[in-house]
């Protein structure tokens, strides 16, 4: 309803500060009163008065330390000053504020693709070999059934690598005995351990 | 908007090199500084000094100001550094810590150990103060006195209180404005005739 008379008559009045006060404006709303507020004596007075009967009705102890003229002695003060100006943010578009974190996430993504995928692409000989059967049976079944030939051939290789290590197993076997324990074993002195 | 967005929104003005919204800055919270200091310097004159330097030091600081912390925390620390200062500079022991006084900041809470800085005369016209607060909400219309009650003394916002007292909120609005000018008018003969017997 404040915004309705602002509106439509552009005039401020006390009620209108009062509103303010409360918190009951909304940010437009606001804004405008404010604007009269800096520009209007009568509303500078009449918010003071407000801000008083604030303090008197939350702490009597507060209210009772009201200094008439307190203000125009530091407005006095301040006239000699000169204007404090802060250093304005520069007005940047939305999508540009916006638009610098996201180049910086996507700049990271492409870094780690970069490094990550030509990786991930060349796994290890064994597990490429096992990766490619599983993968190409499903395509075709005459792919499946060579992938699988080639598997069974593998495994007979295998075997006769196996075979050939025989020779080497039993002289080990030979020179062990087949006991739990090595013969080296009868050349420890006892009572080491007991040192 | 909230009360701290009011002021982010003076300090913005006085940042673009609006004076007169440091005015409303100073009228809004002078009494509350000046009851700051007034627990660490006891001369009333002294008070209004610094009190001046505190704000005066707050202007030219305004710049700087981020709103990270509330307009008044950043006042009440410059405020207390100025006093500390002050005392300093009269060859006069300052607080060592205000620690306790930190939260206070936001509120109007006094601690009881700081009571003891209250003279007879502040006392007295902080019970007159309260006197005029009383007798004029005392003769303000019913609907007027359940309003501003509502809205200051309950913390309600003017949805809540047109609710309970089953009106609009433009008449919320009106009611509590005008019980405000009604104690203003009971309120300022006592704080204009007490000018000289201050703290």
């Amino acid at each position: 309803m404040a915004a309705r008379h602002i509106a439509t008559d552009g005039k401020v009045d006390t009620e209108h500060l009062s509103s303010l006060i409360d918190g009951e404006l909304d940010p437009h709303e606001a804004a405008a009163v404010l604007d009269a507020l800096c520009r209007d004596a009568e509303l500078q007075r009449r918010w003071s008065d407000l801000q008083l009967v604030g303090d008197a009705l939350r702490s009597t102890e507060v209210a009772a330390c009201h200094v008439d003229g307190f203000c125009d002695r530091v407005r006095k003060s301040l006239a000699d000053e000169p204007t404090v100006l802060a250093p304005r943010q520069l007005a940047r578009p939305a999508w540009r504020r916006y638009s610098w974190p996201g180049l910086a996430v996507a700049a990271s993504v492409a870094a780690i693709a970069f490094v990550a995928v030509p990786l991930m692409r060349s796994p290890a000989p064994d597990a490429m070999a096992q990766k490619q059967i599983p993968a190409a049976a499903p395509v075709v079944a005459s792919t499946a059934v060579l992938a699988s030939s080639q598997a069974e051939a593998k495994a007979a290789a295998a075997i006769a690598n196996a075979r050939a290590l025989d020779p080497y197993f039993a002289a080990h076997r030979e020179l062990t005995g087949g006991s739990p324990l090595p013969r080296a074993a009868a050349y420890l002195r006892p009572g080491v351990g007991e040192r | 908007m909230t009360d701290r967005d009011i002021d982010q929104q003076l300090v913005e003005r006085v940042q673009r090199g609006d004076k007169g919204a440091f005015d409303l800055l100073v009228s809004k919270y002078q009494r509350k500084i000046f009851r700051l200091l007034s627990r660490l310097i006891r001369d009333h004159a002294e008070v209004e000094d610094v009190a001046q330097e505190a704000f005066i030091k707050a202007y030219r600081a305004l710049p700087n100001f981020r709103g990270d912390s509330a307009f008044y925390t950043w006042l009440y620390r410059i405020a207390i550094n100025t006093a500390k200062n002050h005392l300093v500079s009269q060859g006069r022991r300052a607080p060592t810590s205000t620690e306790a006084d930190i939260e206070e900041a936001e509120t109007f809470d006094d601690g009881d150990h700081l009571r003891d800085l209250n003279t007879p005369e502040s006392m007295l016209l902080s019970k007159q103060v309260g006197e005029a607060v009383n007798r004029a909400i005392d003769q303000l219309p019913e609907d007027l006195r359940t309003a501003i009650v509502l809205r200051e003394i309950e913390g309600l916002s003017y949805e809540e209180i047109a609710e309970s007292m089953s009106c609009p909120i433009g008449t919320v609005r009106s009611r509590i404005f005008r019980a405000r000018e009604a104690i203003a008018q009971e309120l300022k003969p006592v704080l204009d005739t007490a000018k000289d017997k201050r703290w």
